[in-house]
């Protein structure tokens, strides 16, 4: 499809992967609204209300989306999996592909100025969702991966020691002092990013292209089910 | 009418196209039923495994709804109210279930109906034998649940279920698959049990009863007036407990495999015996209870749902005893007796026809129970 083309294009964009979550519509690569969502409910009961909500506000209808795009993750694995299931219904009722864009990803797509940027998402467990990118279309230098922060540090010390560096996520605030530590004072530190659902649209439509079928589209749990770690540990 | 359902409350991920026939006497016409069943992933684990359910239903939901469509010979167009299993079960299962149904129900504006799974279990009896003549004593009895409920008509089409006994520690399904784990045999060890226990001798082990009523002295409130006394032992006499019977097959293993030395399975024919013996304390527990709740209520008929119901010695023995009682006597057929959709269809067309519809802000309930009447279990002092 020509550029123009997608240009007239409608795509409805999910986040789950933190508790607030957000909604968004775009109008080609234009965010016409958009809006986080309440963390005192959760992403079950406030789904499918928050994107009916958002389309109204839109002024368009679902069944005129061209394209529904979800972050696939990492995050809380039922929230990625009731956005999910949300987003294959509706793509799966309307006839639509689905686009996924990583959640880190999405983080590191945020606006800042630094050249690289560590996405860095708290994994509820005293440990770290973690990806590097260079800013700028699909540069992911490391990752994604869980663990430990201050293992992910040393094991990506070279990749950190380029400069201007971000780091996002909210994970920073947990690990301020760590941070400084490990890489200094230059890294301009974010620990509340915007929305994503916003960027997401907007990934959504750089990779238009991309899209797959309601069934195929899977969360990115980067963390294995416990009962899979507990047996590995076990051998 | 026809309603889309959708079940994922546990290790199945099923949907289901469900019509009113038109007839009262059978007033479900099945029209699809798909099952994915998970139960090659959760084998190896010896149990189901909640965070791989979950994950195998985002995997298998879309198919599962395109195939139930599609054997239906029907297209969206065709729907005309989307049902779903609100609870209980596995809360991470549960949701994927619901959030793709409400996500349905919206984008087709129609009705989401919010099924029990239970009042599936006891629909799929309907679904399979038509009206049943109440007030009917039902029995479901399943990996998570052994219920006693009478079931009575409410309204014109409507029914009530008052749960009237229960199980105090396992489910009946839960000692069938314990009890396979300890003999070694695969999961789910309801249907291996099943077969093996036909080849075995019955009384080879003399495996204990549960008594209910004179072993528990202790069990009432210290004050209750002796009219409350006979009640609560009356009520007791419908309670299940089948973890006793769990640690004496547990003993018994333990000591053959200490007198013949072997720490791996026992032979054959032992295994046999003791699948045999232990089948005949389940079942004959769950029928006597069943049949005398049946005399108790003034029962016109008996229904037997949920996964046990699968079993062949219950089946068999239960219309022994109900040709003995002179009461009809209701089973699902195999594919109807394990968790599937089209039971949440019908049962979610009963409550669509009563009136019943849910919110989009709908949420999945781990722990949800049945007992809609007054006077039930959950409101018994
Ligand atoms: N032929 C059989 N004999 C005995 N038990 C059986 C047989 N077939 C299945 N089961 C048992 O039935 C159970 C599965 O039942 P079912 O699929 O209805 O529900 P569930 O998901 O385990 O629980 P619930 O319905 O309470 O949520 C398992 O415990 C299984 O061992
Ligand atoms: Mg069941």
């Amino acid at each position: 499809m020509g550029y123009s083309a997608r240009r007239g294009m409608w795509i409805l964009a999910l986040d789950t992967s933190t508790r607030e979550g957000s909604v968004a519509v775009a109008r080609g690569g234009d965010v016409v609204a958009a809006a986080a969502g309440d963390p005192s409910r959760t992403h079950g009961e406030r789904l499918p209300g928050d994107l009916l909500a958002i389309t109204a506000k839109a002024g368009v209808s679902l069944s005129a989306i061209d394209r529904f795009a979800v972050s696939s993750g990492p995050g809380s694995f039922t929230s990625l999996r009731v956005g999910l299931a949300t987003i294959q219904a509706l793509a799966l009722v309307h006839s639509r592909p689905v686009i996924q864009v990583s959640t880190l990803e999405a983080l590191a797509r945020t606006p800042g100025a630094g050249d690289r940027v560590l996405a860095w998402m708290d994994g509820q467990r005293r440990d770290v969702f973690a990806a590097l990118y260079d800013r700028g279309p699909r540069a992911c230098i490391a990752g994604p991966r869980v663990g430990r922060p201050a293992e992910i540090l040393d094991a990506w010390k070279p990749q950190l020691a380029k400069r201007p560096l971000d780091v996002v996520g909210n994970a920073v605030t947990a690990t301020r002092a760590l941070l400084a530590e490990r890489l200094g004072t230059g890294p301009v530190l974010v620990d509340e990013p915007p929305p994503l659902a916003p960027v997401i649209a907007r990934l959504a439509f750089e990779r238009y292209g991309e899209a797959v079928a309601p069934h195929a589209a899977q969360p990115l749990y980067v963390r294995r089910p416990d009962a899979v770690l507990a047996r590995r540990r076990g051998l | 009418m026809d309603i889309l359902a959708i079940e994922t409350s546990c290790d199945e991920t099923a949907a289901a196209v469900v019509a009113d026939s038109g007839d009262p006497a059978r007033p479900w016409t099945v029209r699809s039923n798909v099952v994915a069943s998970q139960a090659e992933i959760h084998r190896e684990w010896g149990g189901v495994v909640p965070e791989l359910a979950s994950r195998q239903h985002v995997r298998d939901i879309c198919g599962v709804v395109e195939r139930a469509l599609e054997d239906a010979g029907a297209d969206w167009t065709d729907v005309d109210a989307v049902a779903v299993t609100q609870g209980p079960g596995l809360v991470g299962s549960l949701l994927v279930g619901v959030a793709f149904a409400k996500a349905l129900a919206a984008s087709l504006d129609l009705p989401l109906v919010p099924v029990q799974h239970l009042a599936g279990h006891i629909e799929s009896l309907v679904v399979e034998g038509g009206r049943m003549p109440l007030p009917a004593v039902v029995l479901v009895v399943s990996g998570g649940h052994t219920n006693l409920y009478l079931t009575t008509a409410a309204g014109a089409e409507g029914l009530s279920h008052r749960l009237i006994g229960r199980t105090r520690d396992d489910a009946a399904g839960e000692a069938y698959d314990k009890v396979a784990s300890l003999l070694g045999l695969d999961y789910p060890g309801g249907p291996v049990i099943d077969r093996i226990a036909r080849t075995g001798d019955d009384h080879f082990v003399d495996f204990p009863f549960a008594r209910m009523t004179h072993d528990d002295r202790n069990a009432g409130p210290a004050m209750v007036r002796p009219a409350g006394l006979a009640e609560a032992r009356r009520g007791r006499q419908l309670e299940f407990s089948f973890s006793g019977l769990k640690t004496a097959v547990k003993r018994h293993v333990q000591r053959r495999r200490a007198a013949l030395g072997c720490d791996g399975r026992l032979p054959e024919e032992e295994i046999a015996g003791i699948c045999a013996s232990f089948q005949r304390v389940v079942v004959r527990t769950l029928l006597d209870r069943t049949f005398l709740a049946a005399r108790r209520f003034g029962a016109l008929s008996v229904g037997i749902s949920g996964g046990v119901s699968a079993n062949a010695r219950l089946r068999a023995d239960a219309a022994a005893r109900a040709e003995r009682a002179g009461l009809p006597l209701f089973l699902p057929s195999l594919a109807l007796a394990t968790d599937n959709a089209a039971m949440i269809g019908a049962a979610g067309l009963r409550r669509l026809h009563a009136g019943v519809t849910a919110p989009l802000d709908l949420n999945a309930k781990a722990s949800l129970p049945l007992d809609d009447a007054p006077g039930g279990w959950q409101s018994a002092p």
